[in-house]
């Protein structure tokens, strides 16, 4: 471990021990200094156009000090910064920051101060506990990217498993709340007596006075995940399991009189759960809570998600799981890592895009960004066809998820391609003849000396592009020029 | 009264173009057809949506017969026709029909209602020149001019049909609803759709074509249909690629539907040159002699599904002349099919899980942004289907909706789920499913849907199976446990 992760995890560690009753009161007057106000100058790529300078704007979101003179925020506030300018409460000069830490499985980052010294005076906020339903909370924020501190009082109204749009595919605990959240608030504490019990984080548009916050627990585990200086990420078994509240399920399971759980209906291939379970398993129980019928356990007098139990492990440790197999019960242990089924599907941050342009065929990675791209401009049938072999064809052949893929995305028209029927927005099976699963499958393909074209060929429909191999090859030069790709690859 | 709310429609609609004077010829050849309609509910297969009336013109054709598009008399419970647009209204049916042509043929069983009409000829083909459009509003015939526009490919809203369609620019208002096109004495087209200032209308080959299949006696084969995905091969690399000298010529096959002409015949990589004694361009296109340049799919379109064409390919290196043997490709041949024509939903009733076959009608009830509000998995199968994609099994059988009850309690939230099989038994159709469901895995009926994100497998109690669906049915006013296809595929 490098010294600054060393210090990174003593700062955590530090944050999460906290010492109860040393932070200010909700209402207190000192709550306001720790909350900033985050301007992230942020740079996106354009997947169209990799090579391109891409898109650059201004964010702002909220943060809040924590112990070690470091700053809790939300990951969508500060994702693909180029400069992050942080605004302390009452203090005129914007403060370059970096981030730290960063979880777009779970939407927090972590950041800190080029120089920490102006916040030797900021009192930390501490990380509180789950707050019950029907208490009090308080949010603080920047709202409307104001530039004085507003903050808003409702209360709890539920806690649940609930997606976190950030990444898109993620989903955890989330609290829900009345107290306001608006744009610019994100990232800003939510409070209780004293201690951070959320940050806010997302709101859904559909809902009036409804907006949500991570909770404790999930901030916990992020910090937690923190204190070896990586972020790992929360674990997650890979499976698809379903509720057993009809009683003929349950007798078909071989589920006993005062038994309750929820069916294995599918365990993906290469996911933590694959070697430990199996389709037909009734899970009983996980970390030693009695799974109900309708797949919720009870957790700190809630009732929420099985999956909640894993989620808040770390990778690293094991879940126990007790289980009806073939009429045995059986008790489990599954090793757990970071490793997410579906992680590639995730929203792209933090990425300059990878390519190839070979001849004006311009080639990309399959992932989310790419995916959308295409889909939108390829209209229904790319659609159909990249959403069929991305989400539906693993489930249902039984594949992996998160295989790597490359898509055709766009032609740079030039004299030696433009008679060439391209499939455009397709996925690339073979390129001369060799399979093409990553973009270095592709140059390899394209730079092995052959035949007298450059054949590629799509992975579905069996639609194929034919360039004479001489006349793309000496084209691919003025293409990059004519085009302004200053590199025609970046891996 | 409650008026039909279609008929007021066009009445608004109606309008420009010009009343023709009382005692113009044409008065006698046209009829106003009322149509009322009512289509299957989608979503409650065993019932009917809300009835509703068309109103159109009809062209009165040797036989003597009535000549109208069959999208209007598409799920028709009623038809009726007048004379100059006057009561009484005297019963019809639909004798003939070619969906996929879009026409349909009345026969009007009332002894003497064609002694004061006189059949209008019909023109051997389209004359691409001004053309007069003509029908009946409001007790008055209007006519207007039209002018031909151009010619096109058009991909027939009932699959599997790629027709020539005739674009007429016409100063007529809310037109399309049959109104037949007229040079000099004779019929040269009959108008489908208007949109805005344009008319499409189908050519009176077309319509020759149909009448000339129906009177010829013998059972009607359908049009032929090629059924083929092709590639251009405007390319030198390309042809380089084939081997096959010369300049751009000819499509490159990449596969073929099955069940269509090119099926089991083309093969993969074939480049067609020719069909019908006509070269194939480049880019799949033939010179028709009347009307320029279009896909060579139309060849297919303009003939019965009897015979074979004559044509050429490249194949293994070398120019091979092959016969296509011209076959028809019903709508439904589809794994997923995109119209259902005139033929009830099939589904099933088991313990309130409604099971129906996968249409694109059935998606087409989520409304007029059905293409992104329906589920993307099914609305996948659609496409996939469309694109003639194999799809592993002949028809995709989905779990609509639960009635909820408590015998499906723990279930009543599912729907939409493609049935994988049941009891072990692979379903593709409704009458898989009923067979599966008379023979239960022990005590259980087992049914398994294609893996999803949600829920794979159901178990009902079988002994309570048809107790609970008898008192379902009872509670939710289902007259019928099952309908079934009546050509399974």
């Amino acid at each position: 471990m490098s010294r600054r992760r060393r210090l990174l995890a003593r700062v955590l560690a530090a944050a999460l021990l906290w010492p109860a009753g040393m932070g200010p009161a909700a209402d207190a007057p000192g709550v306001e200094a720790s909350v900033v106000r985050i301007v992230n100058h942020y740079h996106r790529p354009d997947w169209y156009t990799p090579w391109s300078t891409g898109f650059t704007g201004q964010g702002t979101g909220s943060g809040f000090v924590i112990a070690g003179r470091k700053i809790l925020t939300n990951a969508h506030v500060v994702s693909d910064a180029r400069l992050l300018l942080v605004h302390l409460h009452g203090d005129p000069t914007p403060r370059p920051a970096r981030v730290e830490a960063i979880g777009h499985d779970c939407d927090l980052a972590l950041l800190a101060l080029e120089d920490p010294a102006p916040l030797e005076a900021v009192p930390p906020l501490p990380i509180g506990g789950l707050p019950s339903i029907r208490s009090e909370v308080v949010t603080y924020g920047y709202a409307a990217g104001g530039h004085v501190v507003s903050f808003t009082a409702g209360v709890v109204s539920r806690i649940e498993s609930q997606s976190y749009a950030h990444s898109g595919i993620d989903e955890h605990l989330a609290g829900q709340t009345d107290a306001a959240i608006n744009p610019g608030n994100s990232g800003g504490p939510v409070l209780q007596e004293g201690r951070v019990v959320g940050v806010a984080f997302q709101a859904n548009r559909r809902m009036e006075n409804m907006g949500f916050f991570i909770p404790a627990p999930v901030v916990r585990h992020f910090l937690e995940d923190l204190e070896d200086g990586v972020y790992a990420g929360f674990p997650d078994l890979g499976l698809v399991a379903a509720g057993m509240e009809n009683p003929a399920l349950r007798r078909y399971a071989g589920l006993e009189a005062g038994e309750s759980g929820v069916r294995v209906e599918r365990v993906f291939r290469g996911s933590d759960g694959e070697p430990a379970l199996r389709e037909g398993d009734v899970i009983l129980a996980v970390e030693g809570r009695p799974v109900a019928n309708d797949g919720t356990i009870e957790w700190n007098g809630l009732r929420v998600g099985y999956a909640v139990a894993v989620d808040l492990l770390q990778a690293g440790q094991c879940a126990a799981l007790r289980l009806v197999r073939d009429g045995r019960r059986l008790d489990v242990r599954v090793p757990l890592t970071a490793r997410r089924v579906g992680a590639g599907l995730r929203n792209v941050y933090d990425r300059r895009p990878q390519y190839y342009v070979h001849a004006g065929l311009v080639f990309v990675p399959l992932n989310r960004e790419t995916l959308r791209v295409c889909a939108e401009r390829g209209g229904r049938m790319a659609d159909a066809l990249l959403w069929h072999e991305t989400f539906f064809r693993p489930l249902e052949e039984d594949g992996v998820f998160d295989e790597p893929r490359v898509l055709l995305i766009r032609r740079l028209d030039h004299q030696s391609n433009a008679e060439a029927a391209p499939f455009l927005y397709g996925i690339v099976g073979a390129v001369n003849g060799r399979p093409v699963r990553t973009l270095e499958d592709a140059i390899a393909a394209f730079e092995t000396p052959g035949g007298d074209q450059h054949v590629v060929e799509a992975a579905q429909l069996k639609l194929v592009t034919v360039l004479d191999r001489r006349e793309a090859d000496a084209a691919h030069p003025e293409i990059l020029r004519q085009y302004g790709v200053a590199k025609d690859r970046r891996l | 009264m409650k008026a039909p709310r279609v008929l007021l429609a066009a009445l608004a609609l109606a309008a420009a173009g010009a009343r023709a004077n009382p005692g113009h010829p044409l008065e006698r050849r046209i009829v106003s057809v009322r149509v009322t309609y009512q289509s299957w509910n989608e979503y409650r297969p065993w019932a009917k949506n809300q009835p509703g009336t068309r109103a159109c013109s009809g062209l009165v054709v040797a036989g003597p017969r009535i000549l109208i598009p069959w999208q209007l008399v598409e799920d028709a419970t009623l038809v009726q026709v007048l004379k100059y647009d006057r009561p009484p209204r005297v019963p019809a049916r639909v004798a003939h029909a070619d969906p996929q042509a879009d026409l349909a043929l009345l026969a009007v069983d009332e002894p003497g209602f064609f002694d004061d009409l006189a059949p209008a000829p019909v023109a051997a083909e389209a004359r691409l020149g001004p053309a007069l459009s003509a029908g009946w509003r409001d007790g008055q015939l209007v006519t207007a001019a039209c002018r031909f526009s151009r010619s096109v490919a058009d991909e027939s809203r009932v699959p599997h049909l790629y027709g020539v369609a005739l674009r007429f620019v016409t100063d007529l208002k809310g037109g399309g609803w049959g109104e037949p096109l007229f040079s000099g004495d004779e019929m040269i087209g009959l108008a489908q759709y208007q949109d805005e200032d344009t008319l499409t209308v189908i050519p009176a080959e077309s319509v020759r074509a149909f009448l000339d299949a129906v009177d010829s006696g013998r059972p009607y084969p359908g049009r032929a249909f090629f059924g083929g995905h092709e590639q251009y091969n405007r390319n030198a690399a390309q042809l380089a690629w084939l081997g096959m000298p010369g300049p751009p010529r000819g499509v490159m096959l990449r596969y073929a539907v099955p069940g269509g002409s090119f099926d089991g015949v083309l093969r993969e990589r074939d480049v067609l040159l020719e069909i019908d004694g006509r070269p194939v361009g480049c880019e799949g296109d033939i010179l028709h002699p009347r009307y320029g340049r279009l896909s060579f799919d139309v060849l297919a379109s303009g003939r019965l599904a009897e015979g074979t064409m004559p044509a050429r390919v490249f194949r293994d290196g070398r120019e091979q002349p092959l016969d296509i043997p011209l076959r028809h490709l019903p709508a439904g041949a589809a794994p997923v099919p995109d119209r259902r024509v005139d033929a009830p939903p099939p589904y099933l009733v088991a313990g309130g899980f409604v099971f129906r076959e996968l249409d694109a009608e059935y998606l087409r009830a989520w409304g007029d942004e059905w293409r992104d509000r329906a589920p993307r998995r099914l609305r996948i199968h659609l496409e996939m289907s469309g694109m003639g994609l194999p799809a592993g099994r002949r028809r995709f059988i989905v779990l609509s909706h639960v009635l909820p009850d408590a015998f499906n309690v723990g279930y009543h939230d599912l729907d939409n789920l493609v049935v994988d099989d049941v009891n072990g038994r692979r379903i593709e159709s409704i009458r898989d499913l009923d067979r599966a469901f008379a023979a239960p895995a022990g005590e259980y009926h087992v049914v398994r849907f294609v893996p999803n994100s949600e829920r794979r497998t159901v178990v009902l109690d079988a002994a309570a199976l048809d107790a609970a669906t008898a008192g379902i049915m009872e509670a939710y006013q289902i007259p019928a446990r099952a309908r079934f296809r009546d050509d399974p595929p």
